[in-house]
């Protein structure tokens, strides 16, 4: 066994797309979805990743659970490196990581029980069988507060929420180290979210898995995630501890992103400071050279057309890329 | 504050059943003109029936079997089809939430805004474009002339939306509805949004029906806001009094189930136990008791009528002197 603490390490990851065998011959344009990330998720901890579609956080997750093989970098799981392992390595690797998708109904097979659903991974993976299988899937449906006898019906028969609680008895069957939640409560009514997000915290006390938690909602990071990430255009752009990262944030793509979500209070939302960014996120087969940020940054000078700022740490702890912040 | 003008629009005792449940019962609110009425509710509570009932596009399975939907003068819900053909777009228009799949792939944005304006105003083409121009630069589109010849496919989520908007508002209605109009967005376009929404609303005094389930946006662009469970108002207030202090136990919970920045960070979040009933389960009584701390026997069998609180506040609960004992759950 690997002695490693962290359930997860990225080192300099891209991953681009295209640029190959294009109209007759002729090289397409080159996507580049992630480009040079470093992350390290600990022992029961829960880092969010924060960004606008099209800035690379599902090309990232589905990197770390070996769906998508990078061009460069590598990605290590426990201690082990997925990014050019072999088939049976990768599935072996495969257990330990997870993923939950934002709309239960679309994870489920809606023809076979939600029992055989949370069996499938037990039985592929030889982990047990017969009245011992049974059994455990009983527990499983119970650590997420459904009922054993739940097993025998389909998802149809079950709630918005209820089907979120079986996906994620899916994906702890095999105790993974970690489980990458992609906005798991998004789709899912707002009395529903709360009781989804106090399951996935309670578990976690229970059995010290990881989350990597893809949101844009801030108010749901800040309650459920330790550290936050940023990303923008295929880069990381801030990463800091959950306090100082909304005690202080640093970045001016971050602080626009703050002030555009609505807080639920009519007060604070109406006296709050307002930075509404112009325009729109530019392509990612286009990035704007040097910071890719500038052509929407309210702080950009001409340094930042030509240089891209890397990460740098700031005397609280957080690490940003900007020349101004 | 402002003495609240005549109402535009008002929905008196709205009903609407579907094979026998009235999955819309008794629904009544008015928006004045320049004012924002957020309807709020979980998926099935009725909000975006009763939306849809006002501009004449209920689903054949659904029937109005009572009351009135009256913008000023005019009786909308006594419409005929024809009827309704000429005020949609003209007096009342509706934006939907996925603008990509609302609009026509195979034509023109331009072709799409003018086209809206041409058929109640019979003005040419060259006049109708001149319009759509000027309409695009209103809703904030950069080089709205090049925008003009380009398909939907060419164009951002957040830029389909502003041509939605353009379309809806290109015949000055004087009611816009809005039908979760940023929930498919970015946060940073939602943003943009909500502020074009807000600027209309204060340069044309259009009265927006806004029906959305996200509490934020509700507490940045309502003026007043109904709660709607299973079909029913279950709360109506100004927006400062309904997140200050609701007076329905299902606003409260509601509100208190949204992480807020003054929150622990991973302590338990109050959630409301339960699912909301399906329309065949509906009791005689209070649609909310099986899930409502407060719940008593009269609650399961008498259903609440909307007492007024005072301050245009209305709450349809038996037991609005014991909301406090809701706070303490909710704490």
């Amino acid at each position: 066994m690997s002695k490693t603490k962290n359930v997860l390490e990225i080192r300099d990851v891209a991953v681009h797309f295209g640029g190959r065998g294009g109209l007759l011959g002729k090289a397409g344009p080159v996507v580049k979805a992630v480009n040079g990330v470093d992350l390290d998720i600990g022992r029961a901890e829960t880092v969010a990743l924060v960004g606008e579609s099209g800035c690379g956080k599902s090309t990232l997750s589905n990197t770390i659970v070996g769906l998508q093989a990078p061009v460069a970098g590598s990605v290590k799981i426990s201690g082990e490196e997925v990014v050019g392992a072999d088939r049976r390595k990768l599935n072996d690797i495969r257990r330990k990581v997870q993923m939950i998708f934002q709309d239960p109904a679309l994870s489920l097979d809606p023809r076979s029980t939600v029992g055989a659903t949370i069996a499938e991974p037990l039985i592929v993976r030889g982990v047990a069988r017969g009245k011992q299988l049974k059994e455990r899937v009983g527990t499983l449906l119970q650590q997420v507060g459904l009922r054993p006898e739940h097993a025998d019906r389909y998802p149809h028969q079950f709630s918005g929420g209820q089907r979120q609680r079986v996906v994620i008895a899916r994906a702890l069957a095999l105790e993974p180290d970690l489980v990458i939640c992609d906005e798991p409560v998004s789709a899912l009514d707002v009395s529903v979210r709360a009781q989804i997000l106090n399951l996935l915290v309670a578990l976690q006390k229970r059995t010290g898995v990881s989350y990597l938690f893809v949101s844009h909602d801030l108010g749901v990071v800040r309650h459920i995630c330790d550290r936050v990430v940023v990303m923008y255009l295929g880069r990381f752009v801030e990463m800091a501890d959950r306090d100082t990262f909304f005690a202080n944030p640093k970045h001016p793509y971050t602080r626009a992103l703050m002030s555009a979500v609505p807080e639920a209070d009519p007060v604070v939302q109406r006296s709050k400071e307002r930075l509404i960014l112009g325009g729109e996120l530019p392509s990612p087969a286009n990035i704007p050279s040097g910071c890719a940020f500038h052509t929407r940054c309210l702080l950009a000078t001409g340094i930042c057309s030509r240089e891209r700022p890397e990460l740098t740490p700031r005397a609280d702890g957080a690490r940003v890329a900007c020349h101004h912040a | 504050m402002d003495a609240a003008p005549n109402p535009l629009l008002a929905v008196d005792r709205l009903t609407i059943d579907i094979g026998g449940a009235k999955v819309v019962d008794d629904v009544s609110f008015t928006v004045a003109p320049g004012k924002v009425m957020a309807l709020v509710g979980e998926s099935g509570c009725g909000k975006s029936l009763t939306s849809y009932a006002m501009l004449g596009l209920l689903p054949p399975a659904a029937r109005r079997t009572g009351g009135r939907i009256m913008l000023e003068n005019t009786d909308l819900s006594a419409m005929s089809e024809r009827q309704f053909r000429k005020a949609r777009g003209k007096d009342i228009s509706i934006i939907f939430q996925e603008p990509s799949a609302s609009l026509d792939p195979l034509t023109t944005v331009g072709a799409q805004i003018a086209e809206a304006y041409r058929v109640h105003h019979g003005v040419s083409k060259t006049e109708a474009y001149r319009k759509a121009r000027q309409m695009l630069a209103d809703v904030g589109i950069p080089d709205p002339d090049r925008r003009l010849h380009q398909y939907p496919f060419e164009l951002s989520g957040g830029m389909c939306q502003r041509i939605m908007i353009s379309i809806a508002l290109i015949c000055g209605p004087r009611v816009l509805v809005a039908d979760e109009p940023t929930t498919a967005l970015d946060v940073t376009i939602q943003a943009q949004i909500l502020d074009l929404m807000k600027k209309l609303v204060a340069e044309r005094g259009t009265a927006i029906v806004l029906i959305t389930h996200d509490m934020g946006v509700v507490a940045d662009i309502a003026d007043e806001v109904a709660v709607m469970y299973a079909g029913r108002i279950a709360e109506i207030a100004p927006v400062h009094a309904l997140f200050r202090e609701p007076k329905h136990p299902y606003t409260a919970l509601l509100l208190a189930s949204v992480p807020k920045l003054d929150h622990t960070p991973k302590a338990d979040l109050a959630t409301i136990e339960g699912t909301v009933p399906s329309p065949n389960e509906f009791g005689l009584g209070c649609r909310f008791a099986d899930r409502c701390p407060l719940a008593t026997g009269k609650c399961r069998n008498e259903q609440p009528p909307l007492f007024d609180c005072g301050g245009g506040h209305r709450s349809a609960c038996w037991h609005i002197d014991r909301m406090s004992e809701v706070h303490e759950v909710a704490a």
